[in-house]
């Protein structure tokens, strides 16, 4: 019965575990300092296209696509993996990369890619 | 007839008709302007010179408090170069995207030759403030103009480890003392940055800074995209000149010229 429970525990640990990893998004923190902008700009550049993920895994949810030449604003530093915010549209989302207690809009999509699909582009 | 160049802690001086506090202000004159010291001290502080204001050579009285020896030609060129640009933002308080200063973002953009107008708010227009001052200051030919600091900071840590000529040489902290014509860097938001990472790397982020002018305890600078602007900033310095591990410095760049 002892080692029924434990199994039953274990099991729900790691599917909790497996949705938060699969399913949750991680925030990407932008940190404004010294005034500066916490996002500096990369360029998509290493491939056709980059999966933008929820979290920084692989297994993790794709939430969207960046295709080579699109511009994506790199807020946080993980390994081998960058949060960015993609903007939806020119200019849509200056208002979040610009200052950090912004809420962000819909155009701002936030999530990680690979750090070796981006180029570094300014900043 | 000694050269010297406006050195204050107010960003500028007043200059005089006579000798006295009780005379004519008949100008001001920016961080960096130049002077020539045309005789002896007279008094405790006033300095008889000959220097440029409103277009015309004029004779005039400066304090001795204000003014410091001139540097090498390039190094002060960079220099005025780097006030002439906190001059074109009101001295910090133009914003970048406000008119008419996006338009000198939009030159800062087009001078390394990207397709951005001053009004792309989101790209960091700081390494293309400095590339603007090296390229207006003349005489610095090899310098990595970039939109990224790190292409530059990279080559200067190179070249300076290589024993090869270049315009600016990387150092750590400990190992060079700053001085007018210097580039500060360090890290930035939520990215590290440390000089043996930029040694063997070019593209990471960044944000540095032009010296204008070095104190006892303290460097002042100025730098592009700080606060949305031109701006200046100060960084302390140790009991031995050398500048503290503090604000996230990690290199300067030492000025050859």
């Amino acid at each position: 019965m002892i080692v029924r429970v434990g199994l039953f525990c274990i099991v729900g640990a790691l599917l909790a575990a497996a949705f938060v990893v699969l399913l949750v998004p991680e925030p990407v923190v932008r940190a404004e300092i010294d005034s500066e902008e916490a996002c500096p700009a990369a360029l998509i550049g290493r491939v056709e296209s980059a999966a933008i993920r929820a979290r920084p895994y692989l297994v993790s949810r794709r939430v969207g696509v960046l295709e080579s030449g699109d511009v994506a604003y790199l807020c946080e530093d993980r390994g081998n993996w960058v949060g960015v915010i993609a903007p939806l549209a020119k200019g849509g989302c200056a208002a979040a990369l610009l200052a950090p207690d912004e809420p962000m809009s819909e155009l701002c999509l936030p999530g990680w890619i690979l750090r070796a699909q981006v180029t570094f582009a300014a900043g | 007839m000694t050269d010297l160049a406006i050195s204050s802690k107010v960003y500028g001086a007043n200059v005089r008709s006579a000798p006295s506090f009780g005379s004519n202000v008949i100008g001001f004159l920016p961080e960096a302007a130049p002077l020539k010291q045309t005789g002896p001290k007279q008094g405790d502080r006033w300095l008889p010179c000959r220097g440029e204001l409103d277009g015309m050579t004029k004779d005039m009285f400066v304090s001795k408090n204000v003014v410091r020896d001139r540097v090498s030609a390039p190094k002060e060129r960079l220099v005025r170069a780097a006030v002439a640009e906190w001059l074109r933002f009101d001295r910090g308080a133009g914003k970048e995207h406000q008119a008419p200063f996006h338009k000198f973002v939009g030159e800062y953009w087009s001078n390394i030759g990207m397709d951005l107008d001053g009004l792309d708010r989101g790209w960091p227009w700081s390494a293309a403030y400095i590339s603007f001052c090296i390229e207006t200051a003349t005489g610095y030919g090899d310098f990595k103009q970039a939109a990224a600091h790190a292409r530059y900071v990279h080559q200067a840590i190179k070249r300076r480890e290589a024993g090869t000529n270049g315009s600016f040489w990387g150092f750590r902290l400990s190992e060079h003392k700053p001085a007018i014509g210097d580039i500060v860097c360090m890290a930035r938001g939520n990215f590290s940055a440390t000089y043996d990472h930029a040694k063997s790397n070019n593209a990471f982020s960044s944000h540095c800074d032009i010296i204008v002018s070095v104190r006892d305890d303290h460097v002042s600078t100025l730098g592009g995209n700080v606060g949305h602007t031109v701006k200046r900033k100060t960084f302390g310095l140790n009991n031995a000149g050398f500048l503290k591990k503090t604000q996230r410095l990690y290199a300067v760049l030492r000025n050859n010229k």
